[in-house]
């Protein structure tokens, strides 16, 4: 018997859930994150085209989360009331469930995230696509993505 | 801001203030003894080297005789800025109190990346948000040195899946 299982028979845990390792993570409330799930590359660029027009977005990145999933992080700051509109207003006109997910749960949160570190057998999300300035909120997000990646590396 | 030194006077004019002192002569009077032997000075400089002579103490606080809008405003000291960007840290979460998985989430900020990695290896070794609190926002640094302050011992689970 490991020392991790002793410990967790003391503390009065059993096996019945598997037990997994925390999902690693990009926050803040100032940049616009798009959680497309179920939606194919196509139409994650045409609503990320489309908030470039409508929002005036400088630019975009995609990222591939895995298959029919993708990430869009957007390159003008916003505040946090605009960016929870924008959010909203593309999970309404999608009429993505899944986004409309999302939304409820940065609501509760108080601040968007997006998975950067890998998860279960999911890599970590990758570029896909870029459009538009990317000097803004898109250098931040890419910034402190290498450093995420570089703590998982080291933990993992 | 430094301060500035007062102007260098000659080794004669010095040798006089040495000696006006010494009679006991006032720095109204210095001045003007000074000034018709064509060895004048600024009233600034000749107080110092009266003070010297007399080793009298700088007062304590002479910025409170300096008006308010005159007086050098000392730089405050730099405190670090943070981004607003965090490190999330996040899955299911269970403890002995509350078997039941529950969503929780840590995240960190912080401008030093090995405090961030010790911070989440820490979280990684069975320390997990409270479940009345399960959203905790702090700095890594601040969780290194307390991390019972914002979870407790337990461990990160996989969310059930439930089917009705």
């Amino acid at each position: 018997m490991t020392l991790t299982s002793m410990a967790r028979m003391e503390n009065g845990l059993t096996d019945q859930i598997l037990k997994a390792d925390p999902i690693l993570g990009f926050t803040d409330r100032h940049t616009v994150k798009l959680d497309l799930d179920e939606m194919s590359f196509r139409s994650a660029r045409y609503w990320a085209d489309l908030v470039l027009e409508k929002f005036g977005q400088n630019g975009y990145i995609i990222l591939k989360s895995s298959e029919k999933h993708y990430h869009v992080v957007f390159d003008r700051y916003v505040s946090w009331e605009e960016n929870l509109s924008i959010i909203g207003w593309v999970a309404i006109l999608s009429k993505s469930v899944h986004l409309l997910r999302y939304l409820a749960m940065q609501c509760i949160k108080m601040s968007s995230a997006l998975r950067v570190a890998p998860k279960g057998d999911k890599p970590s999300p990758r570029i896909v696509d870029k459009f538009g300035s990317q000097e803004n909120a898109i250098k931040d997000f890419l910034r402190h993505r290498q450093l995420i990646k570089r703590i998982y590396r080291s933990v993992y | 801001m430094p301060k500035r030194k007062p102007k260098s006077i000659s080794p004669k004019t010095r040798w006089a203030i040495k000696a006006y002192v010494k009679q006991g002569y006032s720095a109204n009077k210095i001045q003007k003894k000074l000034k018709s032997q064509g060895l004048g000075i600024r009233r600034k400089t000749l107080l110092s080297e009266v003070r010297k002579v007399k080793g009298t103490k700088p007062k304590a606080h002479p910025q409170k005789y300096t008006p308010k809008k005159y007086r050098r405003v000392t730089p405050k000291a730099r405190r670090p800025v943070y981004s607003g960007k965090h490190i999330a840290v996040y899955r299911s979460a269970r403890t002995r109190r509350h078997p039941k998985p529950y969503s929780a989430r840590f995240e960190f900020y912080g401008s030093r990346g090995k405090d961030l990695a010790k911070a989440i290896r820490l979280t990684l070794s069975g320390i997990v948000p409270r479940c009345e609190d399960p959203f905790v926002e702090c700095s890594a640094r601040a969780f290194l040195n307390d991390p019972y302050k914002y979870g407790e011992d337990g461990e990160w689970v996989d969310r059930p899946n439930i089917e009705s």
